[in-house]
């Protein structure tokens, strides 16, 4: 429901021709084009700063290791 | 990965509860990039042992190692990015190395960081979004981050320490250009030292002077090639800009900024983009 009411107001400030676009309305489009929770769950996962770190605590806390090797820029979706 | 398994709740719990996560990127440890060389060594130390092992060994891939550090096992993105088949290798990986459930080792935080940058720079965060799915991935947002220190926002304001309201300048087109190379939806080509641009631009108008503060109307546009995948595709990145610009002229500081971009286009679809100033 959340979801629908955020997409129905993306929609609703996204309709304004740029020419009728105040301050406020251009603020309003701003935030309502920001990355929600939902989209960001992936920052839920607490991640070790580098292998040599996520190593180091794997030793420390008795814990294996999950790495994820890839191309791009997943902390900013650029992947 | 992002928008599956590292956005299911199971997965997230499994790995917060009973593994240390880390991901990598390749750019950074290929042999120019900007990873330390005991971090490459340390990639490569695993690579070495997945294959001495006869596991699974590439570049994106998943990997478990021991709590020793020893290689445990591998498994190739294309089946990790099934939830079901990671929280297999996840369930299997924990019950054989006999792990406990625990919290988060490390506490979780947002990975889009903004950079560190010079004091008195002006950081914009850039979130450029698909608006109906067509001609580029949609799953999600994407993001950027732009710094433009001190010497550069002078440029951005024209070079002019007293305005009045109608003054309007053009933004220089090095800059203008990049700021507008980030605007593009999500596609798997992220180098923008490939995008060619056909046109672009940004101007300035003052609409308001008040005390020290004046607020300028940007508006603008722009034309680029931006290939989808790496390889030279001819689409096209398309639209115009429109915002606002808070700044004290005597001071060439920029105080705030909040743009986005109206009927943009790409590959055929449309998305927008929103940029705001981030102190």
């Amino acid at each position: 429901m959340r979801i629908i009411l955020v997409l129905a107001l993306l929609l609703a400030a996204l309709r304004l021709p740029a020419a009728d676009l105040s301050f406020e309305a251009v603020q309003q489009r701003v935030a309502a084009l920001q990355p929600r929770a939902e989209e960001k769950r992936f920052d839920e996962i607490g991640w070790a700063k580098d292998i040599r770190d996520a190593q180091r605590l794997a030793k420390q806390h008795n814990r294996p290791v999950f790495l994820f090797t890839h191309d791009g820029r997943m902390n900013i979706g650029r992947c | 990965m992002r928008a599956g398994p590292l956005s299911s709740k199971k997965v997230i719990d499994l790995l917060n509860g009973h593994f240390v996560p880390v991901y990598t990127v390749n750019e950074d440890y290929a042999r120019l990039g900007t990873a330390p060389k005991e971090e490459k060594e340390a990639r490569e130390r695993i690579f070495k042992a997945g294959h001495a092992m006869k596991k699974s060994v590439g570049s994106v891939h998943v990997y478990v190692l021991k709590p020793s550090g020893d290689f445990f096992d591998s498994m190739h993105v294309a089946e990790a990015a099934k939830a079901t088949k990671l929280i297999e290798l996840l369930e299997r990986s924990i019950s054989e190395l006999n792990i406990t459930a625990g919290t988060p080792v490390v506490k979780p935080l947002p990975q889009s960081q903004q950079p560190a940058c010079e004091e008195g720079s002006l950081t914009l965060h850039l979130t450029a979004r698909s608006l109906d799915g067509k001609g580029a991935w949609s799953d999600f947002p994407v993001e950027n981050w732009i710094v433009f220190p001190p010497a550069e926002q002078r440029d951005l304001l024209g070079r002019r320490d007293q305005v009045k309201e109608g003054d309007t300048w053009t933004i220089p087109s090095e800059l203008s250009r990049k700021l507008l190379t980030h605007f593009y939806p999500a596609t798997e080509n992220n180098d923008v030292a490939k995008n060619k641009f056909t046109a672009q631009q940004l101007s300035a108008t003052v609409v308001n002077v008040h005390g020290a503060g004046a607020r300028a109307r940007v508006t603008g546009s722009f034309r680029m090639e931006h290939s989808f995948y790496h390889k030279p595709d001819g689409k096209i990145a398309e639209g115009t800009v429109v915002g606002y610009m808070d700044f004290a002229p005597s001071s060439a500081t920029i105080e705030g900024v909040q743009l986005v971009t109206d009927k943009a286009s790409y590959g055929g679809g449309t998305f927008a983009i929103a940029v705001h100033s981030v102190r």
